[in-house]
Parts: C-alpha cells; sequence; structure tokens
C-alpha cells in the first residue's frame, strides 16, 4: 500500500526510482570454538574471502585510474596490500589454530592493529587506520557472505534511503543514477543536503522509520521541493508527480525573461548578485543565469570525496577553472572550512562535544598550517587568471586575521610572481564576536561577508540543524538585525565592501531590509538566483531604506514581517 | 645478516605512498627483512606494520636483511628510500 511521510526539505525536484537501502550490517561476533578438524575449513573460508575481496578492490582500483584519480588508486593499491599483509595473515592463522573461528579472530585482529594505530602520534597515518576498518570489513562481509554495496556501482534509477550519509559519499554519486536520497536523520541545511542540491539531487531528510517502511526494489517518489516521499508508489502516484513536476517546469518558465537581466530594482538601483557554488559544474550554472560573481566557491568539497589532501596543483586546476570561467567577475574562495558536520574522510578528526562550537574554519587551518599553505599557493597562482578573492571562515579577532594575512604574504613572497593586483583578503562574519568587533576589523580586512547561516544560529543559541529546536532560529530576529547593520556600518565607515551570503539571502522577508541597510551584495545558491531577482525588480529601493529605522522600532520577529509586508506593499 | 642505519628526512616522514614503495620492494626479496624504528622491529614486508610505526621526518630507522639475497636486498632498500626521498 502507497504511504506519503512528511521530512525536512533538502534538495530540490522530483525523482522516481527504485528503493536502495544504505545501512551498516551488524555482526554477530561472538566467541566461537571450533573443533581442530574444522581448522583447515577455516583457513580455506579465509583464503577464499580475501581473493573476492582483492578482486573487488582492483576493480575499484582500475576504476580510478580511469577517471584519472591517482591518489585514490594509490590507496586502493595500499588497500590491496593490506589484505595481503603476511603479518595480518599469520596473526590471524594463529589465532584459527587456537580454535579461533575465522571470523571472530579477523575481528580480534582487526581490533588489536586498529588499537596499535590509535597511539601513533602522525595524524595522517592514524587516520589510515579507517583504511584498515575499510579492508578488513570488506573481508568481514565476504566471510559472512554479505556484499558490499557500493553506490557508484549501481546503474538503475534507485533512491537511496539511508540513516544518513556523509558528505563524502554524497559527493560521489552519479545524478543519472541516483534519483533521490531518503534519511531518516540530518537536517534541510547539512550539508549533505547542500551537497545533493548542488548535484540536483532531490533530498528529504528527518523521515523517521524510512529504513524500516522501505522494501528494497519498490517504487519510491521523493520530492524534495515539498519534503515527502511516497513509500511503495503505485502508477496514479507516479502520474500525480509526473505532473506537479510538469507544472515546475512551467513556473521556472515563467522565471526564464530573468536568465539573461541584470539584477536591479524597479528604481533601477543596480544590486549586485552572485552565486554561491561548491563545484564546476554550479559555476557553468551561474554563467548561463548571468551572476555577477561568485560570492561564495566553498573550497572544502575540493578536499572531501578523496582519499588524501588535494596537491598545490589539483588546486590550482580547480582554482583556475573557476576564475577563468568567470571571465574577470569576482570570485570570492573560502579557505577550507571543515568541523561543525564537514569531515576529511583521511583525517583523524577529534570527537568533540560541541562539534560547531569546536575545530573549524581557520581554527582547524591554523593547526594544519601546512595544508593551508598549501591552498594558499594555488589561490595566488590561480589570481592570474581571474578576480580571485580570498576569505577567511570563523575568524573571531583582528589578531586571527593577521595571522591569517601574514601567512598568505609568505606565500605570496615565496612564490615571488609579479601579480598585476593585490588579492584582497575578506572576513567571513559569522561569530558574534567578530560581528560585535567588526569596527575594528573593518580597518584590517579588504572585505567582509557575513555568513548569516552560523551568525544566525550563534546569536539565537539554537541548532539550525536540530528540528526540536530549529523553530527557536528565528532569521528576522531585531536584534540579529541590529547586529547585521553594525556590521554595514563599520564596513562602510572603513569603505570596504559587505556581502551576505547564507539562507538570509534568499528569504523574500530579508532582502527588503537587507538592501535597505546597505548591504553591497548578495549570493545564493543558483537555483535561488532567478527568484531572488525577480523579486528585487519588484522592489523599490527608495522605500527599503526605511528599514535603517524600522528595525529599531519592532519588538519581535512577527512585528519585523508586518513591518516587511507593508513597506514592500505600499504604493 | 646485514644492517645499515637512515636519517629520515622527508617533511612527512614514511607515509602511505613510500611505505607502498617499500613493502613492494621487500617483498621481491626472499631475505627475511626488517626495519627498527625507536627500539621497534617490524617486518617491511606488512604494510600494517610499517605504517604503525608512524616514522616521522629527523627519525632514525635501520634495516636489517637476513637471507640468501640480504645484500641486493639491503642496495634495492636504500634506493627506494633515497627515490622516494626519505633519506639524502
Amino acid at each position: 500500500m502507497t504511504e506519503i511521510i512528511k521530512g525536512n526539505r533538502g534538495g530540490g525536484g522530483i525523482g522516481f526510482g527504485t528503493v536502495v537501502k544504505y545501512q551498516e550490517v551488524v555482526f554477530n561476533i561472538d566467541e566461537n570454538r571450533i573443533p581442530e578438524e574444522e581448522i583447515q575449513t577455516e583457513l580455506d573460508k579465509l583464503v577464499s574471502a580475501v581473493d573476492i575481496a582483492r578482486n573487488e578492490l582492483i576493480k575499484i582500483k582500475e576504476r580510478t585510474i580511469q577517471n584519472g584519480e591517482y591518489t585514490d588508486a594509490a590507496i586502493m593499491e595500499a588497500q590491496i596490500m593490506m589484505l595481503d599483509d603476511p603479518e595480518l595473515h599469520q596473526n590471524i592463522k594463529n589465532k584459527v589454530l587456537n580454535l579461533h573461528n575465522v571470523t571472530h579472530a579477523l575481528y580480534l585482529e582487526k581490533n588489536d592493529i586498529i588499537e596499535s594505530f590509535e597511539k601513533i602520534n602522525d595524524a595522517y597515518l592514524r587516520a589510515r587506520k579507517q583504511d584498515i576498518n575499510d579492508v578488513l570489513k570488506r573481508v568481514l562481509y565476504k566471510l559472512e557472505g554479505h556484499s558490499t554495496l557500493d553506490l557508484t556501482e549501481l546503474t538503475e534509477p534507485s533512491i537511496i534511503v539511508a540513516k544518513d550519509l556523509p558528505p563524502s559519499i554524497v559527493a560521489q554519486l552519479d545524478k543519472t543514477v541516483i534519483k533521490g536520497i531518503v534519511l531518516e536523520n540530518g537536517s534541510e541545511n547539512s550539508h549533505t543536503a547542500i551537497i545533493a542540491m548542488s548535484h540536483g539531487i532531490p533530498l528529504v531528510s528527518n523521515v523517521k522509520n524510512a529504513l524500516r517502511m522501505a522494501r528494497p526494489f519498490d517504487m519510491m517518489i521523493v520530492d524534495g521541493d515539498n519534503a515527502e516521499v511516497v513509500f511503495n508508489a503505485s502508477i496514479s502516484d507516479t502520474w500525480f508527480y509526473l505532473k506537479k513536476q510538469s507544472d515546475k517546469s512551467k513556473a521556472s518558465e515563467r522565471l526564464a525573461p530573468y536568465r539573461s537581466k541584470i539584477t536591479e530594482t524597479k528604481d533601477k538601483k543596480r544590486i549586485n548578485l552572485g552565486a554561491n557554488v561548491s563545484t564546476k559544474g554550479t559555476v557553468d550554472e551561474s554563467l548561463d543565469i548571468n551572476v555577477d560573481q561568485v560570492g561564495l566557491f566553498r573550497t572544502e568539497f575540493v578536499y572531501m570525496s578523496r582519499s588524501n589532501y588535494p596537491s598545490e596543483e589539483e588546486q590550482l586546476e580547480i582554482y583556475k577553472d573557476v576564475a577563468k570561467k568567470m571571465d574577470g567577475k569576482p570570485v570570492t574562495f573560502r579557505t577550507l572550512d571543515v568541523g561543525g558536520d564537514k569531515y576529511l574522510p583521511y583525517y583523524d578528526h577529534d570527537e568533540e562535544t560541541n562539534p560547531f562550537l569546536g575545530t573549524r574554519g581557520i581554527r582547524f587551518s591554523l593547526m594544519n598550517e601546512h595544508v593551508f599553505r598549501t591552498q594558499m599557493r594555488a589561490f595566488i597562482r590561480a589570481s592570474e587568471y581571474g578576480d580571485v578573492r580570498v576569505m577567511f571562515p570563523m575568524v573571531n579577532t583582528v589578531a586571527e586575521f593577521k595571522t591569517l594575512a601574514r601567512i598568505f604574504a609568505e606565500e605570496e613572497k615565496k612564490l615571488g610572481l609579479s601579480l598585476k593586483k593585490r588579492i584582497p583578503l575578506g572576513i567571513m562574519i559569522e561569530t558574534p564576536a567578530a560581528a560585535m568587533h567588526a569596527e575594528y576589523l573593518a580597518k584590517h580586512a579588504d572585505f567582509f561577508s557575513i555568513g548569516s547561516n552560523d551568525l544566525t544560529q550563534f546569536v539565537m543559541a539554537a541548532d539550525r540543524m536540530n528540528p526540536n529546536v530549529s523553530s527557536f532560529v528565528e532569521i528576522l530576529n531585531p536584534g540579529l538585525l541590529k547586529l547585521i547593520h553594525y556590521v554595514i556600518k563599520c564596513a562602510h565607515k572603513e569603505n570596504i565592501e559587505v556581502g551576505l551570503c547564507g539562507e538570509l539571502a534568499h528569504d523574500r522577508g530579508a532582502i527588503p531590509i537587507l538592501l535597505g541597510l546597505g548591504v553591497d551584495s548578495l549570493s545564493v545558491h543558483p537555483s535561488h538566483v532567478l527568484q531572488v531577482r525577480k523579486f528585487i525588480h519588484e522592489l523599490d529601493y527608495e522605500k527599503l531604506k526605511a528599514f535603517e529605522r524600522h528595525i529599531y522600532e519592532v519588538e519581535s520577529e512577527s512585528e519585523m514581517m508586518d513591518m516587511v509586508a507593508m513597506v514592500i506593499r505600499h504604493k | 645478516m646485514q644492517q645499515r642505519t637512515f636519517d629520515i628526512v622527508d617533511e612527512t616522514g614514511i607515509h602511505a605512498r613510500p611505505a607502498t614503495i617499500l613493502v613492494q620492494t621487500a617483498t621481491r626479496f626472499e631475505s627475511d627483512i626488517e626495519l627498527e624504528y625507536n627500539n621497534k622491529k617490524v617486518n617491511l614486508k606488512s604494510i600494517m606494520g610499517v605504517m604503525s610505526l608512524g616514522v616521522g621526518k629527523g627519525a632514525e630507522v635501520t634495516i636489517y636483511t637476513d637471507g640468501e639475497d640480504e645484500a641486493e636486498a639491503l642496495e634495492k632498500i636504500t634506493e627506494a628510500l633515497k627515490q622516494e626521498g626519505l633519506t639524502e
């Protein structure tokens, strides 16, 4: 029977496909003594499990070579060697000779190795325990007769149902095959959702019991726009959602005339509208709709779907390509911003009780300075191909900014390029500390960009990812708006520009206020650009100036909303 | 048995890639080959053993080879260390 379940909105669009469940298999690895006459059978089982695992790894390795991902290929090669490690085999054999069954012997050995790796001082080598876990789990799966599900090997239109998916896995999915993602956990603002959206994969999160309800090979429909999942869809459901899909494309036809227009208000005030992008694909999409700049290039995705840090050359290729494509229009690269909900698969991140207040953004960069320096070099070299700007996330203080700027200058000097112009260095204003101290930060930075997602959740002290408290996050809270106004005034006092990238920039309530408060640019996901542009075309810029007073005159978010409605409707 | 001691000069020490090359080189020989660092000895034919030592920059390591082809093995490993930029 068909069942429709509501979740949280994630990626846009509607997808149709058959259910593929993605879940970790839980093994029952009890100690199980074997009789002496079974020793040889157990050892033979290991040999054939290792053979199958090796063949799979060779196949994956060949595919990575075909795709030109040589670092990944090297890691697969290392995994194959781990599989054939003579010490590993000897230790398992000894345990089987002591009458352990082979699954239990492998399990014990896996724990021993991982324990010894946890003692290594070097963070990079310590993180290799993930490879060991990966390899030995593959063998465990084979011993227990499970296949290892590799989502990149699917060929039929599929909907992935999972408890949660790490962003690194989502980044590798092929949207021509993966038609949708349904998650039991997660939230609409998670990075898994952001990547799904930038890949154009419909996603609905926070769908309770999805794994229990979904049956493999059932037809499923994911409506990312309305946060609906149709379990066991019938033919008539399919027709209904196909109709919805065509209605949606009609709506996008209405926006079509705005694709080539410039962004300006009704009274011809030109507004700078940029795109937030994280992949080369979304850059092309942004160029098609005539954006003024890339206001935010999230570089973490350059680092995430891989098995080791990208080299300076690999990064240069990507940044250069983006700078060239934008053809003189500014591209603001945000330096690596991991931590929070984004982790590097090859880095041994500490478990922190409050990761969003933990080792994030520049805090990670300053702890891993060589990684940061490599990225700075790639930016500096890419600046020869376009208008490159660099922005630092999670800066609180003037001292932090000075340290970052010093490292940048050192790398610039080392490279010794004769650059035509200075590369502007900016601060992402996303902590209350930075916002409240904007007056002094503005004396040092070349520009500001307000990161409204984090700033909002820090000001409201409510986690935007937690569905229990997400209603406590008021995006038009007067206190928050006053803080934003202060940041804008401080920037303008020092004659630097201040943009805003974050969910606020595409909110119809917030846009009139932000423009009224004098923000210099807005940057939104390419899928929002046309709606925002059309909306700006309907606004009267002169009237918006009144918000500089109004935000100090309201008592609550709801009064603020009424005020916006009044100002923009008032002819 | 033969042995030789090296100073590791590479910025990152014996990381995954050089470890792979060293193990591949060692595996080609019949001799027993061991790597010693910090008073711990591991089988140089075991990738997990080599990586678990966590050999970083400035480390002093000793290679032991023991068997029919011990001399050639030690030479080839010395070459591999140099080619990978681990030693000078």
